[in-house]
């Protein structure tokens, strides 16, 4: 293309100009990551290798290890579900199974994940789960909920792997399957 | 050597001198190319930086950024120790450490396992 320094010309260039922004602006956005996180089902398991400080503080009694798997949903409306299958071990004695729920709203604002919660429920899923939350239900929903309602910073492994960045430099990596893949697979 | 002009070179040169774009014109064509240019190639770097995953087996997560862990050993006892533990095979591992716990995700094709563990990483080897 020959310079003429034209009306025409410069008005093209205006235009590619305005659209190159615009897609840059869209590719480092908020909206973008919301876009890549949204409607999906997000899957991880955690176990902690040794005495669970936090909870054995919280609880008052010495908790040997710690066990979850959980899904994470993060639909396109804003809503958000925890669904979390627990086990807990107490010093000495046997596994308390239990699944922890909680439904709240989820929010990307400057890079971070924003969680609130609005409905908790635990459930015991053996008898020890039933002793445990007997003794300690408000401050195991303390836990959950303290865990639950923060903002971490997200980052996007790949399409499939989410990290989010805790208190500190602890990691949350989670994997998704689109819920339309799983719905598909239910049928 | 000729030294005078014809008559329609003279108009020619006028025309262009009278047509000729001013300077504010060509300083704002210059200035658009070069912004669409550095545009296009933030474009392209955020596009890539998105699109592409971290090729690297072992990587530690610190401040919010990874940075590629050469220990060949290291990888080699984590690798060893998700084996003994009957983890499906990793695509990926992520370290990262706080003063008192480390923390360790094993990343395979369908799942994550999230780790923390007190003390040292390699007594995880032992």
């Amino acid at each position: 293309m020959r310079c003429q320094y034209s009306n025409p010309q410069q008005a093209i260039l205006a235009l590619l100009l305005v659209i190159t922004i615009g897609i840059s602006g869209w590719l480092d956005s908020d909206l973008r990551l919301q876009q890549r996180i949204a409607g999906k089902l997000w899957s991880y398991q955690r176990q902690t290798l040794s005495q669970s400080e936090l909870a054995s503080l919280i609880l008052s009694t010495p908790i040997e290890s710690w066990w979850e798997k959980g899904q994470l949903r993060l639909l396109s409306n804003g809503e958000a579900q925890l669904d979390v299958a627990v086990q807990l071990q107490e010093q000495q004695g046997p596994t308390a199974d239990l699944r922890i729920s909680i439904q709240g709203s989820w929010l990307l604002s400057d890079g971070f994940l924003i969680l609130k919660s609005s409905h908790y429920t635990a459930l015991p899923l053996n008898d020890s789960g039933k002793q445990l939350l007997a003794r300690h239900a408000q401050p195991l929903k303390d836990i959950w909920l303290t865990l639950f309602n923060r903002s971490r910073p997200i980052f996007l492994l790949d399409e499939r792997h989410m990290l989010l960045n805790n208190q500190g430099d602890s990691l949350w990596v989670l994997n998704t399957q689109e819920i339309a893949d799983i719905a598909r697979v239910t049928k | 050597m000729r030294v005078h002009l014809e008559q329609d070179e003279v108009s020619a040169l006028l025309e262009r001198q009278a047509f000729a774009p001013s300077r504010w014109r060509r300083v704002l064509f210059w200035l658009q190319i070069t912004l669409l240019v550095l545009s296009s190639g933030y474009g392209v770097h955020l596009y890539h930086q998105q699109s592409s995953s971290h090729p690297a087996p072992l990587i530690r997560w610190q401040q919010g950024s990874s940075q590629v862990v050469n220990d060949p050993a290291l990888s080699r006892c984590l690798f060893a120790w998700g084996q003994t533990r009957r983890l499906p095979p990793a695509i990926q591992l992520i370290i990262s450490t706080t003063p008192d716990t480390w923390y360790l995700v094993w990343i395979s094709a369908g799942e994550s396992f999230n780790f923390s563990i007190k003390g040292p990483l390699q007594e995880l080897c032992r």
